[in-house]
């Protein structure tokens, strides 16, 4: 099964998506990727595993909080965000709008010779 | 069993993790860490195992999609490792987890020892316990905490498979001043000073073999456990 790698251009952009749908619930890592999956439309697909080691930093940031809880006999780790996390999604919000349209006017702009 | 879907059908998946975890602990990553990112990954292929299987997939072939969407070892590997924020102390300053702190730790428990056994004596009235108590702290110091010291040092160099130079170097060093530190105590008599003291000198060539082979038990214990 061939799986595409988050490009170099793209380097922050798993970190935004994670920090926005912790904004609206609670997650686990699963639950996460899959959500990344769905609102991407597939478009951006990484190793799945490579969201744990970003989450705990998160973590350990004080961007996200974690909570255990057992499942179905199975222990699973919740994320959510805080209040720094908050702040540090509506900043890297605010740059990802900002490059978008600087790249965007820069694709838009007609080369002439 | 617990691991249910994503542990059939392939027998890679504990050598997976397995390698992960050592790979991972090898590099310096904090052990507490590495439990909780591979109990993680293992949850994540149980339940990319599952809804393989929920989508009509064998066995088999669901978890062959899971193991290459979770990633393979290089890819989950390299974040840990790259980051420094990760690394135990132990991997970042091995000179003081390993040589620094024993070696201040056993010069503070022996100042320790000191204060408290001279406050508890004033002139002319030592406790009557004072002389088991003296007593007490000199085998402390110069065989329990040395002994105990090097198994923590031990224990915290093979949990983390830790190069052996700096615990090695950590191990000899609390062993030989263990072997050198010695605590003579005068109990006062009447018309008669006390003392107490802390007096560095040449280690009994005895004291000095016991104290290492009791310090180095447990690397022995463990290499000869590795074999069998």
């Amino acid at each position: 099964m061939k799986r595409e790698t988050v490009p170099n251009y793209l380097n922050g952009v798993p970190e935004l998506l994670v920090l926005r749908l912790l904004k609206d619930q609670e997650m686990y890592g699963y639950e996460l990727v899959q959500a990344i999956r769905t609102a991407t439309g597939e478009a951006i697909v990484f190793g799945e595993g490579v969201v744990y080691p970003m989450l705990h930093m998160l973590e350990r940031e004080d961007a996200l909080q974690s909570r255990r809880q057992t499942v179905a006999g199975r222990s699973r780790i919740y994320y959510t965000l805080t209040p720094a996390g908050d702040k540090r999604l509506t900043q890297a919000a605010t740059a990802w709008t900002r490059i978008n349209e600087a790249v965007g006017g820069v694709l838009g702009v007609p080369v002439r010779a | 069993m617990k691991r249910s879907a994503a542990c059939l059908g392939c027998r890679c998946v504990p050598d997976l993790f397995n390698t992960l975890k050592d790979r991972l602990i090898r590099a310096g990553v904090r052990p507490a860490n590495v439990s909780r990112y591979v109990a993680e990954l293992r949850d994540h292929l149980d339940d990319l195992a599952a809804e393989g299987i929920a989508n009509g997939l064998d066995n088999a072939t669901a978890q062959q999609q899971a193991l290459a969407r979770l990633g393979n070892i290089d890819e989950l590997a390299t974040p840990m490792i790259a980051d420094r924020r990760f690394q135990s102390w132990a991997s970042a300053i091995p000179w003081a987890v390993f040589l620094l702190v024993p070696v201040l730790g056993q010069i503070a428990i022996m100042a320790g020892t000191i204060f408290l056994l001279t406050a508890a004596t004033s002139a002319g009235a030592v406790p009557p316990w004072f002389g088991a108590a003296t007593i007490a702290a000199q085998y402390a110091i110069g065989g329990l905490v040395p002994v105990l010291t090097a198994w923590i040092i031990a224990a915290i160099a093979l949990r983390q498979r830790s190069r052996p130079i700096w615990p090695m170097l950590g191990i000899g060093a609390v062993v030989c001043i263990g072997a050198m530190l010695h605590l003579p105590v005068v109990i006062p008599a009447p018309g008669q000073p006390g003392m107490i003291a802390m007096a560095l000198m040449l280690p009994a060539l005895a004291h000095l073999l016991a104290l290492l082979g009791l310090a180095t038990a447990p690397f022995f214990l463990n290499h000869s456990k590795a074999r069998t």
